[in-house]
């Protein structure tokens, strides 16, 4: 007996529940994808390249900015501090520089940068001093010149010397 | 060296300088300095630093009152130098002894100390100008 023209089972349901359980899948990878590319970013983002740029040039601002800052709290001996203070701040200033491109962090060359300004200023300070009084004292001399008082001055001078050479002719007649 | 923290490397540097000059302090007599005052060769009178060296000189010897008479500013300011030696000594031996990384709180309140007492030792020496 011939059998009814049945009608193969469609497969149209099937390959349905498989295109939505691989939709699904795609669906819940692409999720995780974008959420580790998201993290990957973020990671990215707050850890730095290298965590040490500019570290060793830091140290050595800081150290110069500080002696820098010492010397120029010494009177007379402050104008000295401009040389350890002005490679102080260069020094600070590069590491800063390359701590930012770096990501890193940049404390240390912020702390050497204000010890080597500090010093600096100070130090500038001593000189403006130094030159005014280098420039009163020229004033002051050139005036005693003017009056003919440093003449007078070395004359009395030369008489005693004269009266000293007399003295010492006498006594050793 | 590389992986060595910044602030014992910064004590390091510290403890060197400030020993060496407590070592020239000690090793050159009071009389026989080679450096002299700039001021003092041109005006012929002392600046407010003028002695300073000097009664250093006369401090490392134990000699505390003839030192205070050369100048008597110079005491807070080797107070201050007797205690940065002590302190960077302190910091190197607690990294050698223990190898970690000083708390940050410790390493706040050393910053905090030297500041407040270079201040206290080093305002009245520049007040003098």
């Amino acid at each position: 007996m011939p059998q009814p023209n049945k009608k193969p089972p469609s497969t149209f349901g099937a390959s349905c529940k498989k295109t939505h359980l691989e939709f699904a899948f795609l669906n819940k990878y692409r999720n995780i994808e974008t959420h580790l590319n998201y993290t990957t970013m973020e990671q990215t983002n707050t850890t730095p390249a290298n965590p040490s740029a500019g570290k060793g040039l830091g140290i050595a601002g800081l150290i110069l900015g500080i002696v820098a800052a010492i010397i120029s709290f010494i009177p007379c001996l402050g104008t000295f501090a401009l040389i350890p203070g002005i490679i102080g701040i260069i020094l600070s200033a590069i590491s800063m520089v390359q701590a930012n491109k770096a990501g890193a962090a940049k404390g240390m060359a912020i702390a050497g940068l204000i010890c080597s300004i500090v010093g600096c200023c100070l130090a500038g300070y001593q000189m403006v001093l130094l030159k005014k009084a280098g420039s009163e004292i020229n004033k002051g001399l050139q005036e005693l010149k003017e009056s003919g008082a440093l003449d007078s001055l070395n004359n009395t001078l030369q008489d005693l010397k004269k009266l000293e050479e007399a003295m010492d002719t006498t006594q050793s007649h | 060296m590389r992986n060595t923290p910044a602030h014992v490397i910064i004590s390091l540097v510290f403890f060197i300088g400030i020993g060496m000059g407590f070592a020239y302090s000690y090793f050159f007599y009071p009389d026989d300095h080679p450096v002299d005052c700039m001021v003092k060769q041109i005006t012929g009178k002392n600046c407010p630093s003028c002695g300073f060296t000097r009664s250093f000189s006369l401090y490392t010897r134990g000699e505390w009152d003839a030192g205070k008479t050369l100048n008597p500013l110079s005491w807070t300011v080797f107070l201050f130098f007797v205690t940065q030696l002590i302190l960077r000594l302190a910091v190197l031996t607690h990294y050698i002894t223990v190898r970690k990384i000083l708390p940050q709180k410790v390493m706040l309140a050393d910053a905090i100390i030297s500041i407040l007492f270079f201040l206290y030792a080093f305002l009245p020496v520049i007040k003098t100008l």
